[in-house]
């Protein structure tokens, strides 16, 4: 230290020749990489990344006109620009990020680095590593949205099989390091087998993948290789073979060399640029499997016809990437064209939604496979709004009746909203209705959103969901997927980003389902003396064992308060469900859940006593 | 402007020097300020009102108090009015919110009903310019430096970017006669470059890689006595890497303009006590401390347990200078029970009996368990986080902690650096050509690795 508690200075004489020369050399090293750069960069900014998908494009264009200087998110923006346009960045740093890993299995903090070199996707399971570890809610939802999507295009005809993928960690478990407590090991078993148990056709690819070992999976990359691709796409036409009669021209499936890992984690990691340009030392290669054809044994290009054919490939960049590897394999083994609907980087859902949309417009399959990726219902935010949209698209031959269900109380709602950094939200309370929990009540909001997406958030007693509303929209839909009794619908919307403009036209409640065919139940007189019993329903199919069932009751137009005691052969308080607290005129809708025999309708309280006009039944899925 | 960003290498540093350079001698100081103004603002451009007061504050108390003098009197009042203001700011914008909590919890246990708050956001590098601009009210006062007669001058010392958010704290005597005439030479720009480059290599290749494990250590629900001490370790080298690293491009880039500013870390960890441990980490906090507000309180020179009180008092505020937390507020008490210790035990202090290995080991673990409670959240954390060192106490879940290759290397890395090599400041100034060429991949590779990642604020970016 010296004696002033200053930095020591230099001697400015610098004695010897060699410290002069490198003195001046890392002057003129500095001035070149900061001036030099900065230069390089202003006059030919590197290429921007690419944005992918439309909703992702509309939020940086509604985040880009938010931008505020007085809360910095303007010069973070710039911060941002002039990071991305950097040249040494753009050049340099694939060389950097690839000496990481290769030395160090240092990579992305969004990617994990296992043995051998194979990359996974951290978010597929960090979530899991916390307590508890396996969440069968989140299976019982996934179940609850892909059944009640089956049931609806039963409805048209259509017979839905499901493909879920398989995470890549719960693959390739050998790979993740040591101290990965838990990728989730057995989920996708118990998604398969809980789909299954609801009686919806579920292929699963797991055991083949298994079988063929890492050759079925891109070790850089997110997704199966050709290899994976054609395990997959043999077991769903293994299925499929029989709800469709056999085509005409089985095409022969084989490897016709070899190709490039498309290697989207080690873009991911930085090694690769979005243009996919950088250090190719890393990049692996695997079977390039092609269909042939038949006679010229020459490979065919994958193009899906126009128009909607009798079995129809709906999913994610797994039936999209490799030229549609995926379905063409399928169509190739069954001897028919396959249609298809395969988006990347939309999820699941939106694919099916739009699927749903042209095939409203021609015709629907008669197979409808739809792959889904495991961890788009377990790891993530699942997109509600588009799993609405997606009911909606399925035509209702016969409505409901009450197609929208205004509702009854709550606040007046103003039409327009300006949120302006901070939400609004609005509670409506409505305790005649019992969410089936399937998605066939939804919570409509129609209008025009102006400036940021609004993030829509509806929750009831039992459940929440909550979607982006980005402006152009004209209306989001969030199902209702919980179970049990509504008594209050809240919903908060909240600008992301910014201003947001909400010009709201109405909000509703609708429903899809269809009781045109119910039938009508026995009233049963009470059993016994307690002269609050009002009436028992038995519903006539207990042997059947309907899995699900509709109750439709009608009441007078008494005030008055019932509850619903559901009965489940000698436990008669299994489910409770209190309803019409203050008024009720109208119909309420009960789901029949496994081993209900029936309802006991009981009186409560002091007031005037309810009249049953009658009850109607209908079994919505045959056992 | 976080010093390890893109902006500010490449957009901000050179522009600024250039514009230094070119500048007429008259313009070079409001340049200064408005430049350092700029970097200050560029996230919350509000704080630099708030930055400017402050400083106006103490230029005019300064003056105020020159006045009072002139004509014979102390200038107390006007030392007394300053000082009231700057820590009434200090107290409300940074202390406010950890009353209130107090108050409610207090209130809510005795049956009342909290009161209604809302938070109120800590403008970056309060605690640090405050604390500034008071030695210089103080120094007049004392007489210990003319008052400044320059206003640009005077903000030009306060706000100076290299400085203004973390330190080291610089008092206007350390810089008066820089502020009015300073000589930029090159060997001044080269060894102001090469402590740049080593505080971002430090920053970015040590600091950050080990912060990640610090960081998820210090979340997690459980760990095993082995990992706790590990995620301990590694908080205690990245905060000696960030701050001293923060610290080296401080005093590099006050270099690379012409000033020279005081140092701030003297190889702290190779302390034989935690006496010798404050003369060698944040220098110019424990200095400041030391001179304006343990020797005032009576130093050492009223018997021993004045003493005591005036150390234990000093490190308590000490430890809420760096934030209203409680603890912070044990940290303090923590150093200054062990300092009270070794001034009990004389010369042989804690460890004095043992060889000068086992004198800098036995230091360094005290110091590493005083980290915990810096580090952790709250004070239930760092005595559960204690219990995990120890081994002692139930741990329902033990996760893992997750260190990597790359940890190990940072880790290595910072052992090395830290307890083998001189201070960046000293070999900084020795321009050897050795050091020099090693820098250079270095800084290369800290710059790279600085666009792969991202922006990562400095820890006392937050105090």
């Amino acid at each position: 230290m010296t004696d002033d508690g200053l930095v020591p200075l230099c001697d400015e004489a610098m004695p010897s020749k060699a410290t002069r020369v490198v003195a001046i050399g890392v002057a003129v090293f500095m001035v070149l990489l900061l001036v030099g750069g900065t230069l390089w960069q202003t006059i030919a900014p590197a290429p921007t990344r690419r944005v992918i998908g439309r909703e992702a494009a509309d939020q940086e264009v509604a985040a880009a006109a938010a931008r505020r200087v007085s809360d910095g998110s303007w010069m973070r923006a710039v911060e941002k620009d002039l990071k991305d346009a950097s040249q040494t960045k753009y050049v340099f740093s694939p060389y950097w990020s690839e000496f990481l890993f290769a030395t160090f299995g240092e990579t992305d903090e969004a990617l994990l680095a296992g043995s051998d070199d194979w990359l996974f996707l951290r978010r597929r399971f960090t979530r899991l590593e916390e307590p508890p570890y396996f969440n069968g809610d989140e299976i019982s939802r996934a179940t609850a949205v892909v059944t009640a999507i089956a049931r609806r295009l039963e409805t048209v005809g259509t017979r839905l099989v499901v493909v879920p993928v398989p995470r890549k960690c719960e693959l390739f478990v050998d790979h993740l390091p040591g101290w990965v407590r838990n990728p989730g090991v057995g989920m996708h078993n118990a998604f398969v087998a809980s789909l299954r148990a609801e009686g919806v056709d579920t292929v699963d690819i797991l055991p083949g993948m298994w079988a063929a070992g890492p050759t079925s999976w891109w070790k850089h990359d997110s997704h199966w290789s050709d290899r994976g691709a054609k395990i997959a796409a043999d077991s769903v036409a293994a299925l499929v073979g029989k709800f469709v009669p056999p085509g005409p021209a089985p095409k022969p499936v084989e490897s016709v060399g070899l190709r490039e890992s498309p290697s989207d984690l080690l873009r991911t990691a930085g090694v690769h640029r979005a243009d996919g340009s950088g250090p190719r030392a890393l990049v692996e290669r695997g079977d390039d499997i092609r269909v042939l054809d038949p006679q010229t044994r020459k490979p065919l290009r994958n193009t899906p016809p126009a128009d909607v054919q009798d079995v129809s490939v709906c999913g994610t960049s797994y039936s999209a990437f490799a030229d549609g590897l995926f379905p063409a394999i399928i169509g190739a083994r069954l001897g028919t064209p396959v249609s298809v609907d395969a988006w990347p980087a939309l999820g699941p859902v939106e694919p099916l939604r739009r699927a749903m949309t042209r095939f409203s417009k021609s015709r629907f399959p008669k197979v409808l496979v739809w792959e889904v990726p495991e961890h788009e219902p377990f790891c993530v935010d699942p997109d509600f709004g588009a799993i609405g949209e997606a009911f909606a698209a399925v035509p209702d031959a016969m409505p409901f009746g009450v197609p929208a269900m205004p509702f009854i109380q709550g606040p007046k709602v103003e039409q327009r909203h300006d949120l302006n950094g901070v939400g609004t939200g609005w509670v409506f309370f409505r305790d005649s209705f019992v969410v089936p929990g399937d998605g066939v009540l939804s919570i409509r909001l129609k209008g025009d959103v102006v400036g940021a997406p609004v993030r829509i958030s509806v929750s009831t007693d039992s459940m929440h969901a909550s979607a982006e509303w980005v402006p152009g929209s004209p209306s989001i839909t969030l199902p209702l997927l919980g179970d049990g009794l509504v008594r209050y619908v809240r919903i908060v919307a909240m600008p992301r980003g910014g201003r947001a403009v909400i010009d709201l036209k109405s909000i509703e409640a609708v429903t899809s389902l269809d009781l045109a065919d119910a039938t009508a139940l026995e009233i049963a007189e009470p059993v016994g003396k307690d002269a609050s019993v009002l009436a028992e329903v038995r519903f006539p199919d207990v042997a059947n064992d309907a899995q699900w069932m509709w109750l439709r009751l009608g009441f007078g137009g008494k005030y008055g308060a019932v509850r619903l005691v559901g009965l489940n052969g000698d436990k008669a308080t299994s489910w409770t469900f209190d309803l019409m607290r203050e008024r009720y005129d109208r119909e309420i809708v009960l789901p029949r859940r496994r081993g209900l025999t029936g309802y006991r309708i009981v009186a409560v309280g002091d007031g005037q006593r309810p009249k049953i006009d009658g009850l109607l039944v209908r079994t919505v899925r045959a056992p | 402007m976080v010093f390890s960003s893109h902006i500010f290498l490449f957009y901000f540093l050179p522009s600024t020097l250039l514009l230094h350079w070119v500048l007429p001698r008259q313009w070079k100081n409001f340049f200064l300020i408005v430049a350092s103004f700029i970097c200050y603002g560029w996230h919350k451009p509000a704080y630099v009102l708030l930055a400017a007061f402050s400083a106006f504050v103490d230029y005019t108390a300064g003056a105020l108090i020159a006045k009072d003098q002139e004509r014979g009197k102390t200038g107390k009042r006007w030392l007394v009015g300053s000082i009231t203001t700057q820590l009434s700011l200090l107290a409300w914008f940074k202390y406010a919110n950890f009353g209130v909590g107090i108050w409610n919890g207090l209130s809510v246990k005795m049956g009342g009903e909290p009161m209604a708050w809302e938070n109120v956001a800590l403008p970056v590098g309060i605690s640090f310019y405050t604390f500034q601009t008071m030695s210089y009210t103080i120094d007049v006062y004392r007489k210990e430096v003319p008052r400044s007669r320059s206003l640009v001058d005077f903000l030009c010392y306060v706000s100076m970017f290299p400085q203004l958010v973390s330190g080291p704290i610089v008092r206007y005597q350390h810089v008066e006669g820089q502020v009015k005439e300073r000589t930029l030479t090159f060997g001044k720009t080269v060894q102001g470059m090469t402590m740049l480059q080593a505080g971002l290599a430090k920053k970015l290749l040590i600091a950050d890689f080990l912060g990640t494990v610090a960081d998820a250590a210090f979340k997690s629900q459980g760990l095993s006595s082995s990992d706790a001490w590990l995620g301990a370790l590694c908080y205690t080298f990245q905060i000696y890497f960030d701050f001293s690293g923060y610290s080296d491009m401080a005093i590099g880039l006050a270099l690379m303009l012409g000033f020279r500013y005081p140092i701030n870390f003297d190889r702290p960890y190779l302390s034989t006590s935690i006496t010798e441990f404050w003369r060698r980490w944040h220098i110019s906090l424990s200095s400041w401390l030391r001179d304006y507000l343990y020797i005032p309180l009576g130093g050492n020179r009223k018997g021993h347990f004045r003493t005591y009180a005036n150390l234990a008092l000093t490190m308590l505020l000490g430890g809420l200078w760096h934030g209203a937390n409680w603890t912070f507020i044990v940290w303090g008490a923590y150093q200054g029970f062990w300092l009270c210790v070794e001034r009990a035990l004389g010369k042989k202090a804690l460890f004095g009996h043992l060889p000068k290995p086992l004198q800098v080991l036995g230091t360094f673990v005290l110091v590493i368990v005083g980290w915990v409670f810096f580090r952790a959240d709250t004070l239930d954390y760092a005595i559960t986080y204690l219990g995990w060192m120890a081994g002692v106490g139930s741990v329902p879940v033990v996760t893992p902690l997750e260190f990597r290759p790359i940890h190990l290397a940072a880790l290595c890395a910072a052992g090395i650096v830290t307890f083998a090599f001189p201070t960046t400041q000293v070999w900084a100034s020795r321009l050897d050509p050795r050091w020099m060429v090693t820098l250079q991949p270095l800084f290369l590779i800290a710059l790279l690795q600085m666009q792969l990642a991202d922006n990562i604020p400095f820890l006392y970016f937050q105090f």
